[in-house]
């Protein structure tokens, strides 16, 4: 679904504040993968995301989605940013229109749909992120923040994108907010059969989520593999800045003091499951 | 006097201009803020956290009830600056709280505003910036630092008045995980190093454990009041009233669910790694070493 | 494309005009401008260029770096050259059709041409040499004596401030919220005048809004900091005049006396 070949992206090129933000980057994301993205500020991630739905074009190497490489002469680049939804970190600052369902169809109609079905595609989105249909033609400005938020992702969610990138999609949410809106992620990627790539800061949340996690770091990938792949490297994830799981790090304690628990562990469930037979009896 | 603010049934409410409607906020919170004390506050969006905050230095004052901070009464207009001069606000938006182009000269606001004298506001100015180790970035813009600095030179801008008492607004919710280490770090050396009152409004549980202690706000009521130790533990609770446990903490619980009687105060992955420890060894099973 | 604004660009340094209290800079720029209206004749250019030539070698800032600021209204001084030059009566030399350059023409535009470059190339050292900030600071004294006239020279000056302090920070965020309307297929660099300007709306309207909500939050803070007008205030930066003043102030008044003894010297052009 997407691949990236050998992409390389460098701000202010030239300058004295020249800045590689993507060093040689290849990779590759399946049709249908629930992709979690880590790493800290300055690492690469948002450079990233705005290269594949044409942002931003690289400086070298190819970005590939669905097949069509977006170098290539000819390629409608808006066509992309329909294929490739991209959801903007605090996105609720975009909304603009009179109501909430004229603000989720602005996506739709941009794409040349017609009224009818721009406003059937947002009334299904609407429900998708869980915003009750009563609301839609309030104004977006009338709305509690994390009903901003969900709004503003039903408007990418509107333009049926196959991909769908979401930046911290959670942040400055409380955590009942915070749930409510993964849970809507991960039905919208199963139901809808959306590839999904979530960034986040949060470990515990790409964690529970993702099949895959990808780990940037200046601008390099440093790993990419599944959560557990990934968390057993807890060492080199905490040299690297980030942050893993606190239960990770209960289970490394109990692992370095001698207790028999396997690497990789990452959710508490896991944990629980390992630790109950041992204390039991 | 051992309170530096006292709360006593403050009861908030604001009528919508349009409707007439009166929606009550606050509904009867009693608290003392003890001199010298960090204090949490949680609660879930809307559960009137900032409202709280916002009476604590006299920005909002009491539909009824009373709230008096070091003696004074927020309700008594002729002790405005008085009041707000003892307590420093750092808000979410690190953007949107500094004034000036340059950072010394952000840090300088208050006390200028306050008619402190040049050679005052310059050791003042200093110190502050020195405290949030900010000293380095005192001639940059500040739409150049990273969101962490630019909280520690919020809080440096509240410590140029000499307040009593710090109060911080989510003052993390914006800032990447090192950003956030951050600014916890600086308010953790402030409280414990010069004596700073801190009250810390925010959704992380890992920087609530840290307190000395906690108390959870709903629906303008206060829930839950304790030692992080206290508060923690009733997993149940805090997860009806919308908010997270430690991951730690959590574990313990589901284990004690099974009846295995562990230690349920455990809030960090250290005291949870040395609880479970402690019970893998009673058992004699699972660990291989000593 | 927006990071192409310059808006107010400030080169520090430790120059003997970055030393001028920026009062005294203010003052000189004044008479800079009127100077540039006042001067009659070729030879009154020729001392102005001197004098801005001997100030940019002591500034240290680069003559190039100078001459760039002229860059964005190049067009503007172009058109006015062209305009002026073909279209003032007077002795006609050359004729083409309705075209027609005549001498009062060519000496005109070659004024206006020198006027405005003069013009950008002072203001521009002065915003090269001084920091925002201390040009409001500069501004909010000079203002001052007007204060009993009920001009709120403080309230001018810390308007301009917060300006400054949020510029980068809302051209950040107009950067950010058409990257996110592009991403909703929103065409911002498409079709024509009309289509650009409907364009435009999507991208304003969040714009306006986040800045209220800025302006808001940052009402707020201030309060909490004690703000409450210019009343009572200190600062951590007192102007001072110093000897470098006097300079300033000598030199400024020498160029002043050769510029109006040149224009009697020598007449109108």
């Amino acid at each position: 679904m997407i691949r990236l070949e050998n992409v390389s992206y460098t701000y202010m090129s030239g300058g004295p504040f020249e800045k590689k933000a993507l060093d040689d980057v290849s990779l590759h994301i399946n049709e249908g993968e629930f992709i979690g993205v880590i790493g800290h500020t300055g690492s690469g991630k948002s450079t990233m995301i705005q290269l594949l739905n044409g942002l931003l074009k690289p400086e070298s190497g190819k970005v590939i989605i669905d097949g069509t490489d977006l170098s290539e002469k000819g390629v409608n680049i808006r066509d992309i940013r329909f294929k490739v939804g991209l959801c903007m970190q605090y996105p609720e600052y975009q909304l603009f229109e009179e109501t909430v369902l004229k603000d989720i169809c602005f996506g739709p109609l941009n794409m040349g749909l017609f009224q009818k079905e721009a406003e059937e595609r947002a009334k299904f989105a609407a429900n998708m992120t869980g915003l009750p249909e009563e609301l839609l033609d309030k104004s977006p400005f009338d709305l509690s923040g994390g009903q901003k938020r969900r709004a503003a992702i039903a408007g990418i969610l509107a333009m049926e994108p196959k991909v769908l990138i979401l930046d911290e999609p959670t942040a400055g949410l409380d955590p009942a907010g915070r749930d409510e809106i993964l849970f809507k992620i991960r039905d919208m990627h199963k139901r809808m059969k959306l590839t999904v790539l979530l960034v986040s800061h949060s470990m515990e949340d790409v964690a529970k989520l993702a099949d895959r996690i990808l780990v940037l770091n200046s601008g390099r990938v440093e790993m990419f593999g599944t959560p557990s792949e990934v968390f057993a490297q807890s060492a080199r994830l905490r040299e690297i800045g980030l942050n893993v799981p606190q239960i990770t790090m209960v289970a490394d304690r109990l692992r370095a003091a001698g207790a028999d628990i396997p690497e990789g562990i990452y959710t508490v469930g896991d944990c629980y499951r390992i630790l109950l037979p041992m204390l039991k009896r | 006097m051992d309170n530096i603010v006292s709360i006593n049934n403050l009861v908030f409410e604001y009528k919508d201009e349009e409707t007439g409607e009166r929606t009550r906020v606050l509904d009867g919170v009693s608290l003392d803020v003890r001199r010298g004390e960090f204090l949490a506050v949680l609660g879930h969006n809307g559960s009137g956290k900032s409202t709280l905050a916002k009476h604590m230095n006299a920005i909002l004052v009491p539909t009824s009830g009373s709230v008096t901070v070091d003696g004074l009464d927020t309700a008594d207009d002729s002790k405005l600056f008085d009041i707000r001069r003892r307590v420093g606000m750092v808000f979410q938006n690190p953007d949107n709280q500094m004034v000036a182009t340059i950072v010394e000269e952000d840090v300088a606001f208050a006390p200028e505003n306050l008619g402190v004298p040049r050679d005052e506001i310059r050791r003042r100015v200093d110190e502050a910036l020195e405290i949030v180790g900010m000293s380095a970035f005192k001639r940059h813009a500040p739409h150049m630092l990273s969101g962490g600095q630019k909280q520690r030179v919020a809080i440096a801008g509240a410590l140029a008045m000499r307040p009593e008492l710090l109060v911080m607004d989510e003052p993390t919710a914006m800032l990447d995980p090192s950003g956030r280490a951050e600014v916890i770090e600086t308010v953790k050396k402030l409280n414990r190093e010069n004596g700073m009152t801190v009250v810390l409004i925010t959704h992380y549980m890992d920087e609530a454990v840290r307190a000395d202690r906690v108390i959870v706000l709903d629906s303008g009521r206060i829930a839950l009041e304790g030692t992080p130790k206290e508060v923690f533990p009733q997993v149940e609770k805090l997860t009806a009233l919308g908010l997270d446990v430690p991951q730690s903490t959590y574990l313990i619980y589901m284990l004690n669910k099974q009846g295995l009687g562990l230690d349920g105060t455990a809030l960090n992955d250290e005291e949870c790694a040395a609880e479970l420890l402690r019970a893998l060894e009673k058992r004699g099973k699972g660990a291989r070493g000593s | 494309m927006l990071k192409d604004i310059t808006l107010g660009q400030y080169f520090p340094g430790d120059s003997f005009i970055h030393r001028l209290d920026p009062r005294t800079k203010i003052l000189i720029i004044i008479a800079y401008v009127v100077m540039v209206f006042l001067i009659q004749n070729f030879v009154g250019y020729i001392a102005l260029a001197l004098f801005l030539a001997l100030c940019v070698a002591v500034s240290g800032i680069s003559p190039k770096c100078l001459i760039r600021g002229l860059k964005p209204i190049l067009v503007f001084i172009v058109f006015t050259g062209i305009f002026n030059l073909f279209l003032t009566p007077g002795e006609e030399i050359w004729r083409w059709g309705f075209l027609k350059i005549t001498v009062e023409g060519v000496r005109f535009a070659a004024f206006m041409v020198l006027r405005l470059v003069f013009l950008i190339l002072g203001t521009s050292l002065l915003t090269l040499t001084t920091s925002p900030i201390a040009l409001t600071d500069g501004m909010e004294r000079l203002l001052s004596p007007f204060k009993k006239v009920h001009l709120p020279a403080h309230e001018i000056a810390m308007m301009m401030t917060i300006a400054l302090r949020f510029i980068p920070t809302l051209l950040d965020e107009t950067d950010k919220i058409m990257k996110a309307q592009s991403a909703r297929g929103a065409s911002i660099d498409s079709g024509n005048i009309f289509s650009r300007a409907k364009a435009m709306v999507p991208i304003l309207i969040p714009l306006f809004i986040s800045a209220f909500r800025r302006a808001d939050e940052l009402a707020t803070a201030m309060e909490c900091r004690c703000y409450r007008g210019g009343e009572g205030r200190t600062r951590l930066y007192e102007l001072r005049f110093g000897a470098v003043d006097v300079l300033g102030w000598i030199y400024m008044a020498a160029l002043l006396a050769a510029i109006i003894g040149i224009n009697m010297i020598f007449g109108k052009f």
